[in-house]
């Protein structure tokens, strides 16, 4: 009876053993290779070897820049998966924080995958930018940085692909915590709107009067 | 407190905590949202003149970069507005050194070829302004009228 209590208040849980644990940190090298060679792109996109070699900053700034982008992506991810342990936590109900850490960086390869293609779409066919930007971001639609307002910008990657990530990102949480999907669904919505709204206030706050574009 | 609830305190903890950040935030926003900016004016008597005197008189446009002696891209950002600049149109270029609490010795722009230089001594392009961005190109008409801001790394002159 008491086995049974267990099993309908949480997820099946799997035991893993140290093989499982090195393939999840080999996933996790992996994931941070694929942003390591997204964010040189951008940097290269963006120009940023031009500033910096004009400020006098040696070259190996730009791979600490790449580093520290990547760092701050795992820390977001971090961050993420903190936020939900501790709220299906604070319910009492079951979350295994390791394996969810491992979930939402993999997800995260949906954010590469659609930073990848932006990329691709303003250096080759710009033209399709217009048609593409409610699959890949609204932020496609205007030029790279150049947002009419920090409203904009904030909610300049909702498209298709975000609506993916967090219908997955849900669909993770309902499976660890043994819930239908609803409420993971409402929550992880509601997370993602709220910490657009912060970027939004953050964006307005650092600019103060000064125009972004 | 039994196990179960000491166990769920520290996320509820979390939680509460990302909850109250992000109120703040919220309120921080909508008091600097609500605060009474002044629309930008060039006087040169707000400002304390660096180097040569300044060379604006009867310049049509000011075009005034807001520059931070700290600020490792603000070089760059002047060599982008002295490129912009409308030439022979009677349009001036001039620094505004800002967030700079004490003037430095050997001004690091000093050896930039600029029409004027002025340290904002009263802190006027943040605290009265509202202005937070460095690099960007506030442009003055003649008489020291607001006409509109250029964000750095503007591409031409409009």
């Amino acid at each position: 009876m008491h086995y049974a209590q267990t099993f309908e208040a949480t997820a099946p849980r799997i035991r893993t053993g140290p093989g499982h644990k090195l393939v999840s940190v080999l996933w996790l090298l992996g994931i941070g290779g694929v942003w390591w060679a997204v964010t040189r792109r951008q940097i290269d996109q963006a120009g940023f070897d031009a500033v910096m070699g004009a400020s006098g900053a040696p070259a190996m700034s730009l791979g600490w820049l790449a580093a520290s982008s990547v760092f701050g992506r795992f820390a977001s991810v971090g961050c993420e998966s903190l936020f939900y342990w501790a709220w299906w936590r604070s319910f009492g109900a079951g979350f295994r924080f390791a394996r969810f850490f491992v979930v939402v960086a993999s997800l995260s390869l949906i954010d590469a995958g659609s930073d990848t293609l932006q990329m691709l779409i303003r250096d080759a066919a710009p033209g399709l930018a217009r048609w593409l930007a409610p699959v890949l971001g609204a932020g496609l639609a205007s030029a790279p940085g150049a947002h009419a307002s920090a409203l904009g910008g904030a909610f300049a990657t909702f498209g298709l692909c975000a609506l993916l990530r967090i219908a997955l990102t849900a669909w993770a949480q309902a499976r660890e915590t043994g819930r239908s999907i609803g409420l993971p669904l409402l929550v992880t919505l509601a997370g993602w709107l709220v910490t657009r709204l912060a970027l939004w206030w953050g964006l307005d706050l650092a600019r103060g009067m000064s125009p972004l574009s | 407190m039994t196990p179960a609830r000491g166990r769920r305190s520290l996320p509820l903890l979390f939680v509460a905590v990302c909850a109250t950040l992000v109120l703040a935030l919220g309120l921080s926003w909508a008091h600097d949202r609500m605060a009474p900016w002044s629309e930008p004016r060039f006087e040169p008597a707000q400002f304390v003149a660096v180097g040569p005197p300044p060379a604006i008189d009867g310049a049509r446009e000011l075009w005034l970069i807001a520059v931070n002696p700290l600020c490792p891209h603000c070089r760059q950002h002047l060599a982008r507005a002295a490129a912009a600049l409308p030439r022979g149109s009677g349009t001036r270029l001039g620094i505004l050194l800002v967030d700079t609490p004490k003037l430095p010795a050997a001004p690091a722009f000093a050896n930039v070829v600029v029409d004027g230089m002025w340290w904002d001594v009263r802190d006027t392009w943040r605290r009265r302004w509202g202005h937070r961005v460095y690099g960007e190109v506030l442009v003055f008409d003649g008489g020291g009228r607001y006409l509109r801001t250029l964000p750095p790394g503007f591409e031409s002159a409009p």
